[in-house]
């Protein structure tokens, strides 16, 4: 029940914005936190990873259809299951986080459905190289979160990346897999 | 001889018969012990690493993004028999190592409201039953104890290989399980407006194959 209404609270919310122009949403850092998996030894096992940091704004214009992107992520904040791996990620042969502390996503090409985002075209840069990547985006909502009653979107987004694209080879392919599985939850709040 | 038995001839045939019956079964019996020498030699025993295992977790949040935590360390055993299809899996999961990547949030989960670690400080998976398609485990039905309520629960095998590691050093199996629970049915009812009853857990594994002889195989109960 408490679902249904919640499901329509933020339903309702949407043809209310659907009047407004650009709408900038500011990114909830706890609840937006990117995952990463890679296939370990060669596919005996699948390993996580998660940034717990990271930062940005997502403008809307859902009337047009368009928007941007622009998040940052703390490199620094890269967590996995062991201390040793985290510094082994942290280090020069994979996010070099002492000369590379952030990562970020640019976009300013999302594609709609109707007035729900589905995806967004835009540029990686991690350890200082720029490369293209498409997010698929899925589960888009806006509404009013019900417990501080600020207007919010929601999402959640997935790419695959070969991380050789951006120089980042150690371990390929046998301890680490090239191929890295990304998975984004996003919550933001209205500005 | 027959003259010459104390015993009426039909008593003698059902003796013998007693007997037959006697050395029959004790011939079965140790055929099974045989049987059963030989199916234990082909199980092998796995124990779980935890630097390299976790249950992870991911719920709905407001009907839109997955908000996903772990627990990072989980251990256990695994015993297969890939000839006879039959094994064991058990795992203990560390409820206090619950991580979301926020304090906050973890400090909350591990409360009174939610897992209440102080109380239950393990959650527990033990197997009932392994589902082999051929040669292949797809998936093992089990118990899951969670805040001291033990529910059925069914996994299904995503990934698994076993065999030597690259660098040829240890046999291992790394395997993927998932399966989806209502938190509600342990208890866990705290903000089911907002956050999913369905939880989809995933448990992640990497195992090594212990030596014969190392005691330090014992099955967690």
């Amino acid at each position: 029940m408490t679902r249904t209404l919640l499901a329509a609270a933020l339903s309702l919310a949407i043809p209310v914005a659907a009047f407004a122009a650009d709408e900038t949403y500011v990114i909830d850092s706890a609840h937006s936190q990117p995952s990463f998996e890679v296939q370990h030894m060669g596919g005996f096992s699948l390993q996580h990873g998660t940034f717990t940091k990271s930062s940005g704004k997502i403008v809307i214009d859902r009337a047009a259809r368009s928007g941007s992107i622009d998040v940052s992520i703390d490199t620094s904040s890269v967590r996995s299951l062991t201390d040793r791996l985290d510094t082994n990620l942290k280090g020069e042969d994979y996010f070099n986080v002492a000369k590379y502390p952030a990562m970020t996503f640019k976009s300013s090409k999302l594609t709609f459905d109707g007035d729900k985002v589905v995806g967004a075209d835009g540029e990686l840069t991690m350890i200082g190289v720029t490369k293209p990547v498409t997010l698929k985006v899925s589960n888009f909502m806006c509404g009013e979160q019900p417990f501080n009653k600020k207007p919010l979107c929601g999402a959640e987004v997935t790419t695959t990346i070969k991380r050789s694209d951006w120089g980042m080879k150690a371990g390929i392919p046998k301890a680490v897999s090239d191929e890295v599985r990304i998975t984004i939850p996003v919550e933001a709040y209205r500005e | 001889m027959r003259s010459g038995s104390p015993f009426p001839s039909r008593l003698t045939a059902s003796r013998t018969r007693r007997c037959a019956r006697a050395l029959a079964a004790t011939a079965l019996t140790l055929g099974v012990l045989a049987y059963a020498s030989v199916a234990s030699a082909g199980a092998e025993t796995y124990r779980i690493d935890p630097d390299q295992s976790s249950t992870e977790f991911a719920v709905t949040n407001l009907g839109t993004a997955r908000q996903r935590g772990h627990f990072g360390h989980t251990e256990g055993t695994i015993v297969l028999d890939s000839e006879e299809h039959t094994g064991d899996v058990n795992l203990v999961i560390d409820a206090t190592s619950v991580d979301t990547g926020w304090g906050l949030r973890d400090a909350w989960l591990r409360g009174e409201d939610m897992f209440d670690v102080v109380h239950f400080p393990v959650m527990r998976f033990n197997s009932t039953q392994l589902v082999f398609k051929q040669d292949e485990l797809i998936g093992i039905s089990g118990l899951l104890t969670l805040r001291n309520v033990t529910r059925p629960v069914n996994l299904k095998i995503e990934h698994m290989q076993c065999g030597r590691e690259p660098d040829g050093r240890r046999e291992t199996c790394g395997a993927g399980a998932v399966s989806t629970i209502k938190r509600s049915d342990f208890g866990l009812t705290r903000v089911l407006g907002w956050v999913s009853d369905d939880i989809d857990l995933t448990f992640q594994v990497t195992a090594f194959r212990v030596p014969a002889g190392d005691t330090r195989a014992a099955v967690p109960r």
